[in-house]
């Protein structure tokens, strides 16, 4: 995916460039574009890892999987075609949880893992269901409480309080979780009255 | 609102105490695990550094050809009747596409608007209230080989757009 997109920046911006003859421009953007990432990365890497440090600590005390608890009630309810204790009920706590607290990397694996547990009771294997997509729509969609790397950027840019959007979020991210349900449930009602009326 | 303020500066402090005190109670050897993670952090952000330069070089030139305020003043006149800043559109559709691209304009826009600005905060939450939904999806369904995805697109597209939406306005309420 990156690989056209980024080819397709580079070619773009510099064709641009030769018809506008914004030649020196472009030049400047290409050598000081590496020198800004480097120093981006130097002065954020301390936010990142400390709060990768406080995460660990989160992992070993038991409050993640605390909170993979806590959201297990929830989940239930959401998918009723589950057992209480379906394993892929609780990868997908894991892979909530991990997203609320912007562990991406910890959350893919359980994601995934959550699939495979689906996938061992789908019918129609090669299509995906009804769980499925609503577990992947709440996915991408995720509540948010901490996304650190934002935090770190805005920090580095000056701004006076980098962690004022932190509420802000968690709402927006509460409004888009919360239409994503909405519309999984509707999408997937509608797909199962087209079949029920094609079945006859 | 200076509520909110307070309140987002407080979750920070209160969750690193939560976290420090719940691992000391626990009897925990705090600092060497702290230190653990930390490494592992370190670690993570130097493997995302190539990536960075990539990005970072490409919408800088893209800035500095001209291209992107010529693709924002069309934008901008697109959708001059909503009063959404251009600059979060792009952003807003880089997003579902890639999330490093789409960091590449945030910090494009941090740069040139500030971090600050209603178009700098929104675009800090529409960071977190979008995600790259073509990937992800691959990703997921490629794992367990499912071809048929069904309604998992236009879910996820609507919920992403909610976001973008919601962003806006949550911004603007807590801000002004």
């Amino acid at each position: 995916m990156l690989n056209g997109l980024w080819g397709g920046m580079i070619v773009l911006a510099l064709v641009w460039a030769a018809m506008s003859g914004n030649w020196q421009q472009a030049t400047e953007s290409l050598l000081s574009g590496g020198q800004e990432a480097v120093t981006l990365t130097i002065s954020t890497v301390g936010v990142m890892a400390f709060w990768m440090g406080i995460m660990e600590l989160a992992k070993e005390n038991g409050m993640l999987e605390g909170l993979t608890k806590a959201v297990q009630p929830l989940l239930r309810k959401l998918f009723p075609a589950f057992d209480q204790d379906h394993p892929a009920l609780q990868y997908m706590a894991v892979n909530f949880t991990a997203n609320f607290l912007g562990l991406g990397a910890a959350a893919t694996p359980a994601g995934l893992k959550a699939m495979e547990a689906m996938d061992a009771q789908n019918p129609h294997p090669g299509r995906a269901t009804k769980e499925m997509c609503l577990f992947l729509i709440i996915n991408m969609s995720s509540i948010e409480l901490m996304c650190m790397n934002v935090i770190a950027y805005r920090a580095q840019s000056g701004s006076v309080s980098p962690m004022d959007v932190v509420l802000p979020t968690l709402c927006a991210t509460a409004c888009s979780t919360l239409t994503g349900v909405l519309a999984a449930q509707v999408f997937g009602w509608l797909s199962e009255r087209k079949q029920r009326k094609g079945g006859r | 609102m200076g509520m909110a303020a307070y309140l987002s500066q407080m979750v920070l402090p209160l969750l690193v105490f939560a976290v420090v005190v719940q691992a000391l109670l626990k009897d925990l050897p705090v600092f060497s695990l702290f230190c653990k993670g930390a490494k592992e952090g370190i670690r993570v952000a130097f493997s995302l550094l190539p990536t960075l330069i990539g990005l970072l070089c490409a919408v800088g030139v893209l800035r500095g050809s001209g291209f992107l305020p010529f693709l924002e003043g069309l934008l901008a006149r697109l959708f001059s009747g909503t009063q959404f800043p251009p600059e979060l559109i792009g952003l807003g559709m880089m997003k579902v596409v890639s999330s490093s691209a789409a960091t590449g304009l945030f910090l494009d826009i941090l740069q040139n608007i500030g971090p600050d600005t209603l178009t700098g905060r929104v675009a800090a939450v529409m960071m977190g209230a979008t995600e790259t939904v073509l990937y992800t999806m691959s990703v997921y369904f490629g794992k367990v080989h499912i071809t048929d995805t069904r309604y998992t697109l236009w879910g996820a597209l609507l919920a992403n757009l909610a976001g973008m939406v919601a962003a806006y306005w949550v911004v603007l309420w807590f801000f002004g």
